[in-house]
């Protein structure tokens, strides 16, 4: 009887540890009952705790230093960046005397690449902090037309420019949801930057905005060049850009729609393509109504 | 009529040459710092009407920078916020609300928009 319950003990330590080497969710472990057993079960559980627990701080303290470092990246890389700019726009305005046209053209092309190389650096480091699952979300309530509105007229001067029309056609009845306004502004900002941008002249852009069950859905919708159907995956991945006679003068950094896919991923969203060669391209930016607000941290706190 | 004072806060050497440079030609007396500390002990001194601040300097933050502003009594200094972070609508207002921040640039800047609000901020007479 003694043997048997020796043997019956180490089946149950046995058994245990390779519950508690199991990558489960289950965070209690349930032993036969018998002698000890108790005790066993105690001792498991709270290891299985600490493990967790520490994993859970390791996961917060390098998603707090990759932020950290990615914030402080983002500030060097755009300082230098800062000086050269105002300089050459100086130079440009005669601050420093009047500028022959050759002058004059040499300085407008190292600007025009300032401005670029600002906006290579800003979507290089949102891709990292999508990548390394760092990137810091304010969460709010608010109401997404307004965002819309926002941003078309950002985009109005633009349209005017390439004679693009802009049509508005925004559902009143949306509820109020909670997004990150920032976030979805550049994602919503992108989306319709493209569409402008791949759209000949006298053609139109239609912007809406409607309600379909627990998701909310923004449509921009283009007449221009479009996006053949193998293509639609490879434009969201990163640098890659549609490789055809048509595309060939559009310039952008390449990273704008594989960061709207991850800052839509964030806000566990999608983001949808259709389109049509020489018809035009949809874009729907889906949103669901059930997230979470956050808490908001202190920018100044730096 | 005396030139309006400004201060101009950076803790980039080029960014306070080229600011200065571009604020001198348009008429402005110009002071200059390059971190927290400094800005606050020439403060009394200088006695600007409006300050640009950069956000991200080694030293103090810029929340304890507001903050001895605040407590020293120069609430009525108007601060413009340089910074190559982009604030959402609600944390200007929530900031603004807070300190006598009165605007923010974001980095790089246009010069005619730096230009305009300096301009616009300090308009009127001390």
């Amino acid at each position: 009887m003694k043997k048997r319950g020796k043997i019956n003990q180490c089946e149950l330590i046995i058994e245990a540890v390779e519950q508690l080497s199991k990558n489960t969710k289950k965070t209690k472990i349930t032993l036969e009952k018998g002698e000890n057993s108790e005790r066993l079960n105690q001792a498991i559980n709270n290891l299985k705790q600490k493990i967790k627990t520490s994993e859970e701080k390791i996961k917060k303290e390098v998603e707090h230093q990759t932020s950290t470092f990615l914030n402080i990246s983002s500030h060097e890389l755009r300082t230098p960046l800062t000086p050269m700019s105002a300089q050459l726009q100086m130079l440009l305005s005669g601050y420093f005397g009047k500028l022959s046209e050759k002058q004059e053209k040499s300085i407008e092309i190292i600007l025009r690449n300032t401005k670029k190389l600002d906006k290579l650096i800003k979507d290089v480091l949102d891709i990292s902090r999508l990548r390394a699952e760092s990137m810091q979300v304010t969460f709010k309530k608010g109401k997404l037309n307004e965002l819309i509105k926002t941003i078309i007229n950002e985009k109005k001067t633009y349209a005017k420019e390439k004679k693009v029309r802009i049509i508005i056609n925004l559902n009143k009845k949306i509820p109020d949801i909670v997004f990150d306004q920032g976030k979805l502004g550049q994602v919503i900002t992108d989306v319709l930057d493209n569409a402008i941008k791949f759209t000949p002249e006298k053609g139109k852009v239609t912007i809406s905005s409607t309600k379909k069950g627990t998701k909310q859905i923004i449509t921009i919708q283009d007449t221009g060049i479009g996006i053949e159907k193998k293509d639609y995956q490879l434009i969201f991945e990163p640098f890659k850009q549609v490789n055809s006679e048509k595309n060939r003068n559009f310039e952008g950094t390449g990273l704008g729609l594989a960061i709207a896919k991850g800052i839509m991923k964030i806000h566990k969203g999608e983001i949808k393509i259709i389109s049509t060669i020489d018809k035009g391209t949809t874009v729907q930016i889906i949103l669901p109504n059930k997230l979470k607000e956050t808490q908001q941290i202190d920018p100044l706190a730096r | 009529m005396e030139a309006k004072k400004i201060m101009v806060v950076d803790d980039n050497k080029d960014i306070v040459t080229t600011v200065k440079t571009l604020l001198e030609s348009k008429g402005y007396t110009v002071n200059t710092a390059n971190n927290g500390e400094q800005f606050l002990q020439l403060i009394g001194e200088v006695q600007p009407r409006l300050v640009l601040l950069d956000v991200m300097m080694p030293g103090l933050t810029t929340r304890e920078i507001l903050q001895k502003l605040k407590d020293e009594g120069y609430e009525k200094t108007k601060i413009i916020l340089v910074t190559v972070i982009r604030f959402s609508k609600e944390e200007v207002e929530a900031i603004m609300k807070e300190f006598n921040v009165v605007d923010y640039i974001t980095k790089p800047f246009d010069i005619t928009d730096l230009n305009a609000r300096v301009r616009q901020h300090t308009a009127g007479s001390n």
